[in-house]
C-alpha cells in the first residue's frame, strides 16, 4: 500500500473503490476571439439560463442551512446587473465569452477580498466558483461534478469547491480524500457537517487509479492506494472492526451511563452553537456542561447583543427540555476574531487580562450576557458558571453583577428564574487551595482540567518542550482533583470535570476513581465515554483512590489504577500526556 | 421620488444571504432604487452593491425610490428589510 498522510477533518474508516474527481479545468483568460459579438453574447445568455435553471432545480432539493445560503447567494450574482454587463462589456472588447465571465468573476473576486469584513472576503469563494461553473457551461466542458455518482465510492481529489459537495450524490460518499485544503475550509465544514469522513493536505492521494480499492482512516488522516489483495482483505477486516464498534456504540444512546457496578456517572457535552447541540441530543448526552460562549463573540465585526444572545440560548433551552445548560460566560483574551474589544496586546496572555478579569471591568460586557442567560432560564434548565475565578473578590464582583441584573429584568418586568444555579470553573490553583472558603458562595464548581494543568505546572501545553509536564496522571494534579471533589461533597456542592481528560480512557477511569459523578465531554466522545464507563467498577477504582493521591509519580500513579481495571481496558500504551 | 430612514436590525446585516434576498426582492420594482448610509450609497439591486456597501446591523440607512409609485414601493422595501432574518 502507498500511503499518504494527511489531516484529519471527520472521523471514519473506510475501505471502498475510488473515484477521481477530474482536475478544474483551466481557462486563458486573456483568449480573444473573432467570432461576432452578438453570437458571443447569446453564447453567455444561454449559459447563465442554463445554470440559472440548474440552481433553481437545486433549490428544491437542498438541505437548510449552507447549502441553501451558498445557492441564494450565488443566484443573487447570476442576476447582477453589474457583473452581467461588466462581461457583456468585455465580450464587447473582443474577450471569448468564458474569457469575459472569468475576468469579471476575478475583478469582483478582488473587490470582495479587498474589503475589510471576513464574513464579505469568503463570499470571494463564491464568485470564483460561480465562474468556472459558467465558463465550462460555455466551453462545453464538463463541470467535475458528483451529482451521477451512481456507486459508492470514496471521493478523491486535488481540490474540491463546495458546491461540487452540495450538487453530490452525497448518499454514495463514503468519504473524501483531498490533496490541498484546511480544516476549516467551506467544503470540510460542510463533510464535516454530513458525518462524511474526510482526509485533506493529503499529498499524493491522486495517484490512487480510478475504481481501484483504497482506504482511508479520517481519525488519524491517512490514505492508502495501490493495496496488495492481502491488504484488501486486512482491511476490510479492519473496516467491518470499526463499523462493529459504532453499532456497539449506538446502544448507549438511550442508556443512562452507569459503572459496571451500578454507580450513576453523568456524561455531558460541551457545545457552541446548535449544531454541536444537535449532535449532543442525538447522542442521549445528559445535559450541556459547558457551553463555550465565546463563538459568540468571536469572528464579527461588534458584540453581540443581548437579544441575539438570548435568542440562542433561549432555543438551546428549549431543546434540551429540562436537561442542563450550562452557559459559561465570556472566557476570552486577546485571540483572534475579537478586534472590537481593543484589548491590549499582552506577552503572556494566558496570565493575563481575560474572562472575568475583563468582565469586571466592563459591564456593558457582562451585564448583557447576564440578562440573555437569566432571560433564557425562563425557558428551560439555564445555569451560570464564571472561568477563571482565582480569588473570592472575583466571585463577589461576579456574583454582584448576577443581582444587578437580575434586578433591571424585574424591574422591566422580564420573566427568569430566581433561584438560577451560579457555579466556578476550577482551573486555577489558588481556587483550589481555597475551595473552602468559595464553595458555600455557590450551587456547582466544574474543574477545567486543561487550564488546570497548565497553571499548575506552568507548562504551555502549546509549547513541546516542556510537554513532559502536561501529564493528568501526576499525583499532582490527581491531588488538586481529589481536593476538589472532596470539599464540593463536604458542603453537598455538585463537581464535575470537564476536559480533555475526560474525554481519554485513563483519564475517565482515574476521575471515577477519584470520586467524579460527572463529565463533560465534546458530543463525539459522548457514547464512548458511556461504553467506557460502564466497563469501569466504581467501588474497585475508589478503593484505589486513596492509594492513587499517595503515589509519587505518574508511572507509579497508572501502576496503581491498573490494579482497579479490567484486564481488557484499553488505553493499553502509556498515554497520559495530552 | 420617496425616501425611508431605517435602522438594520437583522443580526448580520445585508451580508451574504439577507443581501440576496433583497436584491431579488428589489428587481422586481422597474423603479431606480437606492440605498445610503453613512456616507455610502449602494444599488440594492445588485447583490455585489450590498456587499461592498457592508451595511451592519444598528446602521441607519435611507431606501430612496423614484418615479411612479415611489411611496409604496419605498413602503415594501423598508418592511422587506425589517422581516430579514440572520
Amino acid at each position: 500500500m502507498m500511503r499518504c498522510m494527511g489531516t484529519a477533518v471527520c472521523p471514519g474508516i473506510v475501505l471502498e473503490r475510488c473515484h477521481k474527481l477530474v482536475a478544474l479545468p483551466k481557462f486563458d483568460t486573456e483568449r480573444k476571439t473573432d467570432a461576432p459579438v452578438d453570437e458571443s453574447l447569446m453564447t453567455l445568455t444561454r449559459a447563465v439560463e442554463s445554470l440559472q435553471a440548474e440552481y433553481a432545480a437545486f433549490v428544491t432539493g437542498a438541505q437548510v442551512g449552507a447549502s441553501a445560503d451558498v445557492i441564494a447567494v450565488q443566484l443573487a450574482m447570476l442576476g447582477d446587473e453589474y457583473f452581467l454587463e461588466g462581461i457583456n462589456e468585455c465580450i464587447r472588447e473582443g474577450y471569448a465569452p468564458e474569457a469575459a465571465v472569468l475576468r469579471m468573476a476575478g475583478e469582483q473576486e478582488e473587490a470582495l477580498r479587498a474589503l475589510d469584513d471576513d464574513y464579505i472576503s469568503a463570499r470571494a469563494e463564491d464568485v470564483h466558483d460561480l465562474g468556472v461553473r459558467l465558463a465550462c457551461l460555455i466551453a462545453q466542458v464538463p463541470y467535475p461534478s458528483l451529482a451521477n455518482l451512481e456507486e459508492d465510492c470514496i471521493v478523491v481529489a486535488h481540490d474540491m469547491l463546495p458546491s461540487m459537495l452540495m450538487k453530490a450524490q452525497v448518499c454514495h460518499i463514503r468519504g473524501i480524500v483531498i490533496e490541498t485544503g484546511t480544516k476549516t475550509s467551506h467544503v470540510s465544514i460542510l463533510a464535516s457537517g454530513l458525518e462524511i469522513p474526510m482526509v485533506v493536505s493529503c499529498a499524493g492521494a491522486m495517484g490512487a487509479g480510478e475504481n481501484e480499492w483504497v482506504y482511508m482512516d479520517g481519525d488519524q488522516g491517512y490514505f492508502g492506494h495501490s493495496l496488495s489483495e492481502a491488504e484488501v482483505c486486512q482491511y476490510a477486516a479492519c473496516e467491518k472492526a470499526y463499523r462493529q464498534q459504532k453499532k456497539e456504540l449506538q446502544k448507549f444512546i438511550a442508556r443512562e451511563a452507569r459503572t459496571a457496578d451500578g454507580k450513576r456517572i453523568e456524561v455531558c457535552t460541551n457545545i457552541v452553537d446548535s449544531i454541536t447541540l444537535d449532535k449532543a441530543l442525538a447522542y442521549g448526552a445528559d445535559g450541556v456542561g459547558l457551553f463555550r460562549t465565546e463563538f459568540l463573540y468571536m469572528n464579527r465585526p461588534s458584540l453581540p447583543t443581548e437579544d441575539e444572545q438570548y435568542h440562542i440560548l433561549r432555543q438551546a433551552a428549549t431543546r434540551l427540555g429540562g436537561l442542563p445548560l450550562v452557559v459559561r460566560t465570556l472566557d476570552i483574551g486577546g485571540d483572534k476574531g475579537v478586534e472590537y474589544l481593543h484589548l491590549p496586546q499582552e506577552e503572556n496572555p494566558f496570565l493575563g487580562y481575560r474572562a472575568v478579569r475583563i468582565c469586571m471591568e466592563r459591564p456593558d460586557i457582562l451585564i448583557p450576557q447576564l440578562r440573555a442567560i437569566l432571560r433564557a432560564s425562563a425557558a428551560g434548565n439555564v445555569q451560570v458558571m464564571f472561568p477563571m475565578i482565582a480569588i473570592r473578590r472575583e466571585l463577589l464582583a461576579m456574583k454582584k453583577a448576577v443581582e444587578e441584573a437580575k434586578m433591571q429584568l424585574r424591574g422591566e418586568g422580564i420573566p427568569f428564574a430566581e433561584d438560577i444555579r451560579i457555579g466556578i470553573m476550577v482551573e486555577i490553583p489558588s481556587a483550589v487551595v481555597m475551595l473552602d472558603q468559595l464553595v458555600p458562595m455557590v450551587d456547582f464548581v466544574s474543574i477545567g482540567s486543561n487550564d488546570l494543568i497548565q497553571y499548575t505546572y506552568a507548562a504551555d501545553r502549546m509549547n513541546d518542550k516542556v510537554s513532559y509536564l502536561h501529564d493528568f496522571m501526576d499525583p499532582a494534579v490527581l491531588r488538586l482533583i481529589r481536593r476538589t471533589i472532596a470539599v464540593s461533597d463536604e458542603h453537598g456542592i455538585a463537581c464535575s470535570l470537564c476536559g480533555e481528560m475526560a474525554g481519554d480512557e485513563i483519564g475517565l477511569a482515574v476521575l471515577v476513581a477519584l470520586g467524579i459523578t460527572k463529565v463533560s465531554v465534546s458530543s463525539s466522545k459522548v457514547l464512548k465515554t458511556k461504553q467506557l464507563i460502564s466497563r469501569l467498577n466504581a467501588s474497585s477504582l475508589e478503593n484505589i483512590g486513596k492509594d492513587l493521591i499517595k503515589a509519587t509519580d505518574a508511572t507509579e500513579a497508572i501502576r496503581c489504577l491498573r490494579a482497579g481495571l479490567p484486564a481488557d481496558y484499553p488505553g493499553g500504551v502509556r498515554e497520559g500526556k495530552l | 421620488m420617496s425616501s425611508i430612514e431605517i435602522t438594520i436590525r437583522n443580526p448580520s446585516g445585508l451580508h451574504a444571504r439577507p443581501a440576496a434576498q433583497l436584491s431579488t426582492f428589489c428587481k422586481q420594482f422597474p423603479n431606480d432604487v437606492a440605498l445610503s448610509g453613512g456616507g455610502r450609497t449602494s444599488n440594492p439591486k445588485s447583490i455585489f452593491s450590498l456587499l461592498a456597501s457592508g451595511f451592519k446591523k444598528g446602521d441607519l440607512v435611507t431606501v430612496t425610490v423614484e418615479g411612479e409609485g415611489a411611496q409604496e414601493i419605498a413602503a415594501k422595501i423598508v418592511s422587506f428589510i425589517n422581516s430579514l432574518e440572520g
